[in-house]
């Protein structure tokens, strides 16, 4: 049965032994996660992601603050009491079984009749794809088929709160889009609560329901994947989106929805954004993919740099105020000269622009 | 450049390195010797030596057994000039192997028959006499009293406190079993053997080492020779109490012998010489052995053997030739 | 393939020393111990060692002691590991030390302090007038050789523990598995490659053992001692060949079981990537056992250590305990000549010994040539030859023309460079593995020789490992004594010689100066080690050697 996940004002802090000083891995925070909900830490290295995943896991006591599993608080609980499972970054299978008793090993501390078992192993074992396989030893088996043995001893044991430590960073970038889907899928059909770390946005957008963006300890959004993408909160977030283009502007006029934005090349109006107070020291998020060329544009600037990348020319422009702006635009849907020192006239896609304090 | 001071380095490495493959006392006026005298017995006697002479000798202390085998692994190309010491059996073994080379010069000429070897292959220093040592202190704890007889040994008071040499190893221990064939006949002697084994509790490699045992208290017996245990009653203020078997005793004559082919001969033939003389003969007796030479030369009182002692002299010929076999009897009847 | 002409040059020339040094006394013992004293073929020794029962007694004893010894070393050894790699016990560093301190020590002095402890007038037993017990024999052997060699079984285990990936650990503790059922699911069995080396190399080591049993055997005969006094003692050269090969037999397939078998099964990948700090897997009451096991165990071989040191002072232990110094008087004036002979001969080894197992190793691991692989073996081979069996070799074969040594200095350096070699290709061979191959390729491709190669690039890199295994040859030529107590002679003696006559005519506090002498010896060495290449490079080090 999977479980509700509840963190109330969860924190931690080490002490650096080299300099003495006080170091907050994670800032005081609160969040609950939905039962059946994959969710996401995402962020840069030394974030806090792994951090509070290995507080969920029990392998980090919280310096403040509670875990609950279903209403029950788990905060003090050792990983061995706890109902949850992590799938490692390193796999971390025992190499001294073959798949079949890695898979099986967490069964044996449950009240589980063999019949049981027998099941639940066939189940999982055709669930992960690894028939035929049960008598190999982990270092007879390719980076993939390892990832599904790690998979499927966490699953096995139906554990109330799935947790992913950026399982799929050792693969290659072929075999991680089809495990990335293949673990979506899992989760899915068996509606468990899953908590997945990584660092890379693209794995963060197509698996989860919801994702959490951290930096340096502290959570910058939550929200689903479409809402982070739309609407990112923060210069940070944008940035690590990879919206590239982020332009310093005010807002000099906002009425019935709508917010005109000045910055130094151009004005521009976009859908307002109620939840920001300040006029002032405002960021413009153009995606590079929201800017066209437009002979009737009113924005004019002149191509400093081309690159040709097959479908796509990723261009650099500089607006006549040392504004810099990178477009992606479709190769052969212009008649345009879009070599270096050309002048361009461009046209923004307002309504998919958004802006942040 | 690192390379250069390398390769100085490793010049001066090979240099060093061949330089090992040299002999030692190169110069001309020192020899090297084995010996199996009493190690600071060794010393006072050789610094005299070179005192006198002017000839220094590098010395290396070693059992009779080991300076045997040494000799023989050395014997195309020997280190040392001569064997000063050792029990005379490892001599005449060393001389039917020929190893040794005869040495005769007006000093030796005057050694009494009984005392050297028919042709001059080796001569004798001194005699070493076997007896019982005890220690008193352990013996009045245990109510035990000190043997007079080789029978004394045998009796169950002694379980596990007795100590003797390893007669495959020692010639002291050697010179007890012939010294017990001679007395009793092989046969008797090995039961008498047999016998004894319950009351030992170690068979110690070295000669001397039952005896200082003894003086430690890690033994209350051992059997040894007279001069090294009045010595060492003497200097030390062990408690300790020497008794003679009155059936009568065997006793060993410590001998020298120059190494066939050893360095230097002429200057260890001076050393042999001065062995005799009044000061050596003199050093000799301060450490209580009783040297071949006595006229003028100042005896310890303690020293001195009780004339009732009876002197059971063994064959050194014939306890040469049946060593192997004894010594493999004693080990397949009694070290098991 | 380009012929290199310094591969070809470098692996014959190699191959002509070894054979003339390493295996021509081999092949030297064998053949004496297949003749009788007049030298005509004769499998009399042989058939002395099946017939004699008390030749076939020590043969036993010897292994009876061996796998004793090598099974508690191991469990001794294990705890330590355990204590130091998974649990946050304090006072480590001390721990530590403690645990490598007997690899370095005198061959001895441990069995001296339990002499002076335990021995009939020793100072416990006077002072608790224990009677009816003897330290000589099984006991006491089993005492000293545990703590000379669990060290060795603490350092290969720890080696392996530090090796098993910590997340498995945290995996199995993740998936519902007490601490004490992850230990016996996972760490222990993840351990027994480790636990089983472990075992042999304590096994063969205590069989080569000579020292120990030189002091402390008393009734309790053990193989190396006889074969010793055979040779020397008895004078009975074949036989005492004949049980330095029976003594070979055992050591040597031990040691193929530990090098070719138990190895390949190690679950321990050498990535050389460092290592997150492992889970502690104890709970309070089991760490407070175990540490007053393994502090227990270090402060009763430290108290050793004292008494060593304590001998040092006392006029004449057992007698006179009165404080002095003229133990130390004497043995300035004993063994002057001897400790700057064991000095010379050990410096004058330990470069070329080093140099030659580098060269070899980058050979082996670096280069492809006619008769590799029987030259990594043959080069390897001295490390599982018993001391005794390469003294006796050595005597053997170098006493007579053409090539005559015995009595230099030169026998002794030889015999020391070819036995502990090893321990420099171990440890150059583990450096070098680490090492990504295509930085040498580089300067190949730019032009340099393979002699270049290995001078200016592959050197440098590997410095902490030269300079460790360096350290240890050291080490091992100044405390050997199974070997050298053949090989030395009227003109070079060795320290340790000395050290087991003195020990013999029971100047016990002479004795004790001796190896103090040599322990502070080695303990510069050392520091000048750490000084050269900084102490986390030697804790690396040591594992490998």
């Amino acid at each position: 049965m999977s479980s509700e996940v509840r963190l109330e004002k969860i924190r931690k802090v080490f002490r650096d032994s080299h300099t003495g000083q006080d170091v907050v891995a994670v800032s005081e925070f609160s969040l609950t996660i939905r039962r059946g909900e994959l969710l996401t830490l995402l962020g840069p290295s030394g974030c806090g992601k792994t951090t509070l995943l290995r507080m969920l896991a029990g392998f980090e006591n919280p310096t403040g603050g509670d875990i609950y599993l279903d209403d029950k608080a788990i905060t003090s609980l050792p990983p061995n009491k706890r109902n949850s499972a992590m799938v490692f970054q390193s796999y971390a299978l025992f190499p001294h079984m073959n798949v079949l008793q890695n898979i099986s090993y967490g069964l044996k501390f449950r009240n589980i009749g063999s019949s049981e078992k027998q099941d639940r192993l066939d189940q999982i074992i055709h669930i992960v794809g690894l028939k035929g396989l049960e008598t190999r030893r982990p270092s007879e088996l390719s980076g993939g088929q390892q990832q599904r043995v790690a998979l499927a001893r966490a699953l096995v044991v139906q554990p109330g709160l799935l947790l992913f430590d950026e399982p799929l960073s050792n693969l290659d970038a072929k075999l991680r889009e089809s495990m990335r889907y293949e673990i979506r899928r899992i989760q899915r059909s068996l509606n468990i609560t899953a908590v997945y770390v990584t660092h890379d946005q693209v794995e963060a957008m197509s698996l989860s329901d919801r994702v959490v963006v951290m930096n340096k300890g502290r959570v910058e959004q939550v929200g689903s994947p479409r809402e982070i993408y739309r609407y990112p909160s923060s210069r940070f977030v944008a940035d690590f989106m990879g919206i590239s283009n982020l332009i310093d502007c005010d807002l000099v006029a906002a009425s019935g929805g709508r917010a005109t934005l000045k910055t130094a090349d151009f004005e521009i109006e976009v859908e307002e954004r109620q939840n920001i107070r300040s006029k002032t020291g405002l960021c413009l998020m153009i995606r590079p993919e929201d800017i066209e060329v437009d002979p009737a544009g009113n924005i004019r600037g002149e191509i400093i740099e081309t690159v040709f990348l097959g479908e796509r020319f990723e261009v650099l422009i500089e607006l006549p105020n040392r504004t810099l702006l990178t477009a992606r635009l479709k190769a052969g849907a212009y008649q345009q000269d879009l070599n270096p020192g050309s002048k361009v006239s461009l046209r923004l896609l307002s309504e998919r622009l958004t802006y942040a304090a | 450049m690192a390379m250069n001071r390398i390769w100085v380095a490793f010049a001066f490495f090979c240099g060093l390195f061949a330089l090992s493959g040299c002999s030692k006392t190169a110069s001309s006026n020192s020899i090297a010797i084995y010996t199996s005298l009493d190690e600071s017995m060794a010393r006072l006697l050789l610094e005299s030596f070179t005192k006198e002479t002017g000839i220094k000798v590098d010395f290396v202390r070693l059992a009779t057994g080991e300076a045997a085998a040494r000799i023989e692994a050395e014997k195309n190309r020997p280190q040392a000039a001569l064997w000063l010491g050792g029990v005379g059996l490892g001599h005449a073994e060393l001389k039917a192997k020929g190893l040794t080379t005869p040495y005769t010069s007006e000093a030796t000429q005057k050694i009494p028959a009984a005392l050297k070897d028919s042709e001059g292959y080796w001569n004798g220093l001194y005699r070493g006499i076997l007896v019982f040592v005890t220690n008193t202190k352990q013996a009045e704890a245990r109510k035990l009293t000190v043997p007079t007889s080789w029978n004394d040994l045998l009796s169950p008071q002694w379980k596990g406190l007795i100590q003797i040499p390893n007669p495959g190893t020692s010639g002291t221990s050697y010179n007890l079993i012939t010294t017990l064939i001679e007395s009793m006949g092989e046969e008797k002697a090995f039961e008498y053997l047999k016998n004894l084994h319950k009351n030992i509790s170690q068979y110690t490699k070295s000669g001397a080492a039952p005896t200082k045992n003894v003086a430690l208290g890690e033994s209350a017996l051992a059997i040894g020779y007279f001069h090294d245990i009045v010595r060492l009653s003497q200097e030390s203020k062990a408690p300790l109490q020497v008794s003679f078997p009155k059936e009568g005793t065997g006793y060993e004559i410590a001998a020298v012998s120059l190494i066939k082919n050893g360095p230097k001969p002429e200057l260890a033939g001076k050393l042999i010489d001065w062995m005799y003389s009044k000061t050596a003969s003199q050093l000799l007796a301060d450490y209580y052995y009783v040297p071949v030479f006595t006229e003028g030369v100042d005896l310890r009182k303690e020293a001195v053997l009780p004339t009732t002692l009876k002197l059971i002299d063994t064959n050194i010929d014939w306890a040469g030739q049946n060593k192997e076999r004894l010594i493999d009897l004693w080990n397949s009847k009694i070290n098991t | 393939m380009r012929k290199d002409k310094f591969v070809i040059f470098s692996s014959v020339v190699i191959l002509a020393l070894l054979v003339v040094f390493v295996g021509f006394p081999i092949f030297s013992t064998f053949k004496l111990s297949l003749s009788d004293s007049s030298g005509l073929f004769s499998l009399s020794s042989y058939q002395s060692l099946f017939e004699k029962p008390w030749l076939r007694k020590s043969f036993f004893n010897s292994l009876l002691l061996g796998s004793m010894t090598a099974s508690i070393s191991v469990l001794v050894g294990f705890v330590f590991a355990f204590v130091i790699a998974r649990t946050r016990v304090k006072g480590k560093p001390f721990l530590k030390f403690m645990a490598t301190l007997p690899i370095i020590s005198p061959p001895f002095m441990l069995s001296l302090s339990v002499i002076l402890l335990f021995g009939k007038s020793g100072f416990v037993t006077r002072l608790f007038g224990i009677e009816d017990f003897s330290i000589y024999g099984l006991p006491g052997l089993l005492l000293v050789q545990t703590i000379s060699l669990f060290p060795l079984a603490y350092l290969t285990i720890l080696g392996v523990l530090q090796g098993i990936e910590s997340s498995v650990e945290d995996a199995s503790l993740d998936l519902g598995a007490s601490r004490l059922r992850t230990f016996l699911l996972i760490t222990l069995p993840l351990s027994v490659p480790g636990i089983l080396s472990a075992w042999l190399l304590v096994f063969v080591t205590s069989l080569a053992d000579f020292a120990t049993p030189m002091l402390l055997s008393g009734k309790f005969d053990v193989l190396s001692v006889q074969a010793y006094l055979q040779f020397t003692g008895s004078g009975n050269l074949p036989l005492g060949a004949a049980l330095s090969n029976l003594l070979l037999i055992p050591c040597v397939t031990a040691y193929i079981l530990q090098k070719y078998y138990v190895q390949k099964k190690s679950y321990v990948t050498v990535t050389g990537k460092p290592q997150k700090a492992a889970r502690d897997l104890t709970s309070r009451p089991v760490r407070i056992i175990l540490s007053a096991f393994v502090f227990g165990a270090s402060l009763f071989t430290l108290a050793l250590y004292l008494t060593c040191l304590a001998g040092c002072f006392t006029k004449s232990w057992g007698i006179d305990y009165t404080w002095s110094l003229e133990n130390f008087a004497y043995v300035w004036q004993v063994g002057r000549q001897a400790i700057l002979d064991t000095l010379l001969i050990s410096i004058i080894a330990t470069p070329f010994a080093t140099m030659l197992g580098l060269l070899i190793a980058f050979l082996v691991i670096r280069k492809e040539f006619f008769g590799k692989r029987f030259l990594d073996v043959f080069a390897m081979f001295p490390f599982a030859l018993p001391g005794t069996a390469i003294g006796i070799g050595y005597v053997l074969a170098f006493n007579n023309h053409p090539i005559l040594l015995t009595g230099t200095a030169l026998i002794i350096v030889l015999a020391f460079v070819f036995r502990n070699m090893p321990v420099a290709i171990e440890s150059a061979k583990a450096s070098l593995i680490q090492i990504d191959k295509s930085i040498e390729e580089a300067a190949t491709n730019l032009g340099a020789s393979t002699h270049r190669v290995f001078w200016e690039i592959t050197l440098p890199m590997i410095k902490p490992a030269i300079f460790t295994g360096a350290a240890y040859i050291f080490v091992h030529c100044m405390t050997a004594v199974s070997a050298v107590i053949f090989i030395v002679s009227a003109n070079w003696n060795h320290m340790t010689v000395l050290t087991l006559n003195q020990t013999e005519m029971l100047r016990f506090s002479a004795a004790a100066v001796l190896c103090l002498i040599l322990i502070l010896i080695v303990l510069a060495a050392f520091g000048i080690l750490r000084l050269i290449i900084g102490k986390n490079a030697i804790a690396k080090e040591i594992v490998h050697t």
